[in-house]
């Protein structure tokens, strides 16, 4: 399965990557933001998106609009992993149509949990 | 001469200038009585202006002390930032580290299971090292966190003594909130908040 691992934070995406290398997933893929983003989203085929929400120059959530937006991408599972945690932002994230929502910080079993949820 | 008060500053220094334009028109011949009552108009004109010189100097006191300290205090939380980044590189590297010696010792390819054992402790011991980024990093954050708190009295301070109301401010910040998507860009939450736990989040998902 090719994840795209998505994140500002160089830490944080070696974080997950770390994660998922230890659940099993080793085809991994990184993006420093939503444009680079959708660039790798648009010329490869992803399994699924893991992306965090508060970055520059493209949010996570403006990413997943395009994703959804976009016929041929729209149904590529998308993950948002943020510490926006307000309600506002998980509705938000729903009605955009995030597969799933995961709040900052949060453990291995999480991940994996939703992962499974994701792509069975 | 009037102290500062709740007052407004504003209507104050109106005040002030309104009266030394009467008396000054006054005393330039507009209805001139005598020498001694142009001179008691004089005082008047004259502790006008001392009362608006007191409340322009207090002001500019508080100003002064807004000024930029000797420190950036964004320099300081840029290096937070260099110093915390740092830290958790350094640290996921060594667990990486770590977790390779283990897994060599787990699935039986290591070559030599002493120096792997060896490898384990040694990125352990790094590890505890790299914490002590927080001694550093709390340092810098507590002295911000000072000055945040000095400049904050000094803004509160300034806000009454020009008489901004409450509403004012209230209006302004409205009017500079962000719109549509940028309004969901809040940052990390507390539960205080309004931050979600993700079992919460997971019942909101559905």
């Amino acid at each position: 399965m090719k994840i795209l691992v998505v994140d500002d934070y160089p830490t944080m995406r070696r974080i997950v990557r770390n994660l998922l290398d230890q659940i099993g997933y080793k085809d991994v893929e990184e993006a420093g933001n939503g444009v680079e983003a959708l660039e790798k989203i648009k010329g490869h085929r992803y399994d699924l998106v893991i992306s965090d929400w508060n970055m520059e120059p493209m949010t996570g959530l403006e990413l997943l609009k395009n994703v959804r937006g976009d016929a041929a991408l729209a149904k590529t599972p998308f993950i948002m992993v943020t510490a926006e945690s307000k309600a506002e932002n998980v509705v938000a994230a729903k009605q955009a149509g995030a597969s799933q929502y995961i709040v900052k910080p949060f453990t291995a079993e999480t991940l994996k949990a939703k992962i499974a949820s994701v792509v069975g | 001469m009037s102290e500062p008060s709740s007052q407004s500053g504003l209507v104050r220094i109106a005040g002030h200038v309104a009266a030394i334009s009467g008396e000054l028109d006054r005393l330039l011949g507009r209805n001139p009585t005598s020498d001694r009552k142009a001179a008691d108009k004089l005082g008047q004109a004259l502790d006008e202006m001392w009362a608006m010189s007191q409340l322009l100097a207090e002001t500019r006191a508080e100003v002064i002390g807004l000024a930029p300290p000797p420190t950036d205090l964004g320099d300081v939380l840029d290096g937070v930032v260099t110093e915390t980044e740092q830290a958790a590189f350094e640290i996921l590297q060594q667990a990486e580290r770590a977790q390779a010696a283990a897994g060599r010792l787990h699935d039986g390819s290591s070559t030599d299971p002493k120096r792997d054992l060896e490898e384990v402790n040694d990125a352990a011991m790094a590890i505890v090292m790299a914490c002590g980024f927080q001694d550093i990093t709390g340092q810098r954050v507590r002295k911000v966190l000072s000055t945040m708190r000095q400049v904050e009295v000094r803004v509160a301070k300034l806000v009454t003594l020009l008489g901004i109301r409450p509403e004012e401010t209230e209006a302004k910040q409205a009017a500079m909130a962000p719109v549509g998507d940028a309004r969901l860009l809040n940052g990390p939450s507390s539960a205080t908040e309004g931050g979600l736990g993700q079992g919460a989040v997971d019942d909101l998902f559905g």
